[in-house]
């Protein structure tokens, strides 16, 4: 049985239970270690996780399994190109007895909201969902409804088809602290995966893989407000806003990331620290979670999309040329 | 100029021994273009270095170019390793080869002795004419010293406080000074109780110790915990992880560190830093800077491989770094011993698909190899191919400088699918691996392959013919050249167009197995009076620090300990600790005695002095594998003795 009503009041606390929650995704979610890592950041931050991957690299398990293990409610809509807002945020229907209208829920009230292939639905779908995102709340009919605590979305899209599909504009983007990366597992992963499902494993039947909550809700309140705590110099607040800035100055940026892009890095900058047991942000942990962070808020000049520069190797040039604070002259 | 200068600039004015150049850089502008150009081999080009390796290389003179590498028929005939009068071949002029075209694979003894030679008693005067002139100085020093030193009353070097603003000012956070000095500076500062101070100096000294050492790039833009990660995994990696955590907590965490930590951090970072200047020398010749542009070098090699359209790669420190990235891994077991972990890494990538290319005897790692035999003379003079086709004959036959000192014995039973082989043995030998095995010797190879899983071995039993002075020769150049395609024909996996080759060879000088050692080996005299030298400059110095009667005058200081620090450095680089330890605690042994030893200990403060002493012999004897702390475990007794 899981420790799940132990409250984290420090950071030790922090780091024992976000190596618990990642051990119990990571046993059914195999090699994906990092993005593991990087969703729960999201969800200790406070954000939202944008993941990105091929089919069948285990982004719906992974959603399911961090469920289970948060003990929270789990749904999951399946964007299509004819998905109406209303299927996303519930609406008003007559309810012949009660001779009035009567609210349905959506599937949206739930804490945590799998959004497959959210590119797939049109932008007023997207809107209406990602409006929830960023003001844990929905419109509907003019009636404002709050959505449970927590409310965490973790949203998918598949990189390689574009046919058919909506891509999410640059501020709806922004909404998602985080875009993780998924790619294929390495073979000895792969084999264990086979060796695993030989033995029994069954991706729908999490019960017998004996994911069972590791925290409820409190718990992650609890481990968000210690995640908060976390102390930073201002040398670090410093690389943290250079980093950024130099997003606006980089050839190969058309558009570089906002100050909202800055506050998402010190926050996730936070949590990294604390999965360590530190009270104190170093540089290195900021390095970590620029490329996740950041990778999905900048639109890169066509003639460098062109040269084949991504997102990502962008990034790594801007890391190169900002000093990190303290270190050596070259 | 302060007394302290005087002592140093005594001994800068002594000669530097072979060891003290560092070879390491490229001595001419890297331009090959004809793999067969002279500037393959670059050490060529750089009269009178290592020349005291080259007597074993002379002999092949003969059959180099005329114009080929003058600089080695100036050493060869200047040396007289080659000259007629004593016996030797490639004395340089036209009758000289031609001595050397007759006898080509009997080199005679003079020839391996270069300290028989009149030059080696000349370097003896001349170094004990040095050891004089350094020894009238430091007593003129040591009179100055005593003279016009100022004593201070306290701590060791001026308050480093500057360094440390820098810290948090983010200028310079690593300074450009020596590690030693930062981390006396350190020590300084613990002493007086700035304990933080003391952590954050100490992960400078320790950063810019690795930095001197080549194992960590620092640059502004990566951090601390980056410096770690591309430190290979070891103990050294560990230590800097160790160090750099504890500067973490104080230059962001902003948290204090008591006295016990910062001590721990302290002596993390000395044994991190500081082998001792006393080891360093006590360290023979395979210590010394690697030489990739000597007679020994493999500076040849890689600019061979690479006009050859090899991707050459010297980036993996650990054989379990090996990846099927890496096609090639080439492998000098006269300077490189991969160990039993390394081996099971070595193995398994070849299983997978790997081509090990191996110079020298590969059976610890490969069971069932053969028998690595000393031969008797013989040249190869053929190599031929069971199984293949008579075009996959490799075009160029490689030539041993003297002949092949080993070579591989076959058995008739063996059943491995050897493909290159040297001709068959006229008669058969009987080798005795072990006390109950016994091998009749059907065949020798001199090269030879063999498949191994999806990859391939090509073993060569004489791995001289990868050093650069063997590259005179246009045909081992051709060989090495092509030694990789030989696997490919092998039926394993396959090259690629350019196939990336690991280079796991060095540039230092082999010892023979029947060295005695380095303090009896002639060629470490330099060593020995360097070591003379610096231990009685040292003796004042230390002396120095207990009362300190000046600041050292780093600067200069530095100049020397940086050579002495880069001997070790090299032993820590090659990660064989062991080795070095047992080298250690050898010259230990001999030097004091146990008695000795245990005195030393009891006078360090050691708690059971006899059980050091015992353990000290026990490493010297290789009853106990011991390793870099040991060595610096043994320096640092001795030395507060």
């Amino acid at each position: 049985m899981s420790d799940a009503g132990t409250m984290v009041t420090d950071v030790a606390g922090f780091a024992s239970r976000f190596a618990t929650l990642h051990d119990a995704v990571s046993r059914v979610v195999l090699g994906q270690d990092d993005a593991v890592r990087q969703v729960l950041v999201a969800l200790c931050a406070g954000g939202h996780a944008l993941l990105e991957g091929p089919p069948g690299l285990g982004k719906t398990l992974l959603c399911r399994a961090l469920a289970r293990s948060v003990g929270v409610g789990f749904r999951r809509i399946q964007f299509t190109p004819d998905l109406m807002p209303s299927d996303v945020t519930g609406g008003n229907v007559w309810d012949e007895r009660a001779g009035e209208f009567q609210f349905r829920p959506g599937p949206i009230f739930t804490s945590l909201l799998l959004a497959d292939e959210i590119n797939r639905a049109p932008a007023k779908t997207q809107a209406a969902l990602l409006e929830a995102m960023s003001d844990r709340q929905v419109s509907v009919d003019g009636q404002t409804r709050t959505l449970p605590w927590p409310f965490f979305v973790v949203a998918t899209q598949n990189p390689i088809e574009s046919e058919g599909t909506y891509p999410l504009p640059e501020a709806q983007l922004d909404r998602f602290l985080l875009k993780v990366l998924l790619s294929a597992p390495a073979e000895d992963v792969e084999v264990a995966l086979l060796r695993a499902t030989l033995d029994g494993f069954d991706a729908a039947d999490l019960d017998a893989a004996g994911i069972v909550a590791c925290i409820d809700a409190d718990g992650l309140r609890a481990m968000r407000d210690v995640a908060r705590g976390v102390r930073a110099t201002d040398a670090v607040l410093a690389y943290v806003a250079a980093v950024v800035r130099r997003t606006r100055e980089h050839a190969a940026i058309a558009l570089g990331a906002s100050p909202r892009a800055s506050i998402a890095l010190l926050r996730c900058a936070q949590v990294v620290a604390a999965a360590e047991g530190r009270d104190y942000i170093v540089p290195d942990d900021v390095k970590e979670m620029v490329a996740p962070v950041l990778r999905h808020r900048l639109v890169l000049e066509p003639d460098a999309e062109l040269d084949g520069v991504d997102a990502d190797l962008a990034l790594a040039q801007v890391l190169a040329l900002v000093p990190v604070p303290g270190a050596d002259a070259a | 100029m302060r007394a302290a200068a005087w002592l140093w600039v005594a001994l800068a004015a002594c000669p530097a021994p072979p060891e003290a150049v560092d070879t390491d850089t490229d001595p001419v502008p890297r331009a090959v273009g004809d793999p067969l150009a002279e500037p393959a081999y670059r050490f060529c080009h750089r009269d009178g270095v290592d020349a005291e390796d080259l007597p074993r290389f002379c002999a092949l003179l003969a059959d180099a170019p005329p114009e080929a590498c003058p600089a080695m028929r100036r050493a060869c005939e200047a040396r007289a390793f080659g000259s007629g009068a004593s016996g030797c071949g490639g004395g340089g002029g036209e009758a000289a080869q031609g001595t050397v075209a007759d006898t080509p694979e009997a080199p005679s003894a003079g020839c391996e002795a270069p300290t028989a030679t009149p030059d080696g008693l000349e370097a003896l005067v001349r170094w004990a004419m040095a050891l004089g002139a350094a020894a009238v100085l430091m007593a003129l020093g040591m009179w100055l010293l005593s003279r016009l030193g100022v004593r201070r009353p306290t701590g060791v070097a001026p308050a480093p406080a500057s360094s440390v603003d820098a810290e948090e000012s983010g200028d310079d956070t690593v300074p450009r000074r020596p590690a030693d000095g930062l981390l006396a500076e350190a020590e300084a500062a613990l002493a007086q109780g700035r304990t933080d101070d003391a952590v954050v100096l100490a992960r400078a000294a320790s950063l810019r110790h690795l930095a001197d050492a080549g194992v960590v790039r620092l640059a502004r833009t990566r951090t601390d915990r980056e410096h770690v990660r591309s430190v290979p995994a070891s103990a050294d990696r560990d230590a800097l992880a160790t160090v750099v955590r504890a500067a973490e907590q104080v230059r962001w965490g902003r948290r204090p560190t008591d006295a016990a930590g910062a001590a721990q951090v302290l002596a993390v970072a000395r044994r991190l830093v500081g082998v001792a200047l006393l080891c360093a020398l006590a360290l023979p010749a395979r210590a010394a800077p690697g030489s990739r542009y000597g007679p020994w070098g493999d500076a040849g090699l890689r600019a061979i491989l690479e006009d050859a359209g090899y991707d050459v790669v010297r980036g993996v420190t650990e054989f379990s770094e090996l990846t099927e990235d890496h096609d090639v891994l080439w492998l000098d077991l006269l300077f490189v011993d991969p160990g039993p972990d390394g081996w099971d890494a070595i193995r398994e990538w070849v299983g997978e698909g790997g081509v090990l290319i191996v110079g020298g005897d590969p059976s610890p790692g490969f069971d069932g190899v053969g028998l690595h035999r000393l031969a008797t003379g013989e040249s190869v003079v053929w190599v031929r191919y069971t199984g293949l086709a008579r075009q996959h004959l490799l075009d160029a036959r490689p030539a041993w400088p003297g002949g092949s000192t080993y070579e591989f014995c076959m058995a008739d039973d063996t059943s491995w699918s050897a493909f290159v082989f040297a001709e068959e043995a006229a008669d058969t030998d009987v080798v005795a691996p072990s006390d109950t095995d016994a091998v009749v010797c059907a065949e020798r190879a001199l090269v030879t392959g063999w498949g191994w899983g999806d990859g391939a071995l090509v073993m060569v039993a004489d791995a001289s013919v990868f050093a650069n002075a063997a590259l005179i020769l246009p045909e081992n150049r051709a060989f090495l050249a092509e030694l990789p395609w030989l696997a490919d024909r092998s039926g394993a996996r396959g090259l690629p167009p350019r196939p990336r080759v690991v280079l796991a060879t060095s540039g230092r000088v082999p010892r023979d197995a029947s060295d005695p050692g380095p303090l009896a080996n002639p060629r470490a005299l330099p060593l020995v009076a360097q070591l003379a030298l610096v231990w009685l400059l040292a003796v004042p110095w230390l002396a120095a620090r207990r009362v300190p009667a000046r600041d050292p005058d780093a600067p200069v200081r530095v100049d020397l300990l940086a050579h002495a620090d880069a001997l070790a450095t090299h032993v820590r680089r090659s990660g064989d600790g062991a080795w070095a330890a047992q080298r250690v605690a050898a010259w230990a042994v001999e030097a004091y005695g146990v008695a000795g030893l245990t005195r030393a200990a009891a006078t360090a403060g050691e708690a059971d002095p006899a059980r050091w002493a015992a353990r000290v012999v026990a490493i010297a004897e290789g009853r106990d594998a011991g390793d870099l702390s040991d060595v610096e475990a043994v320096c640092r007794t001795l030395g507060r003795w």
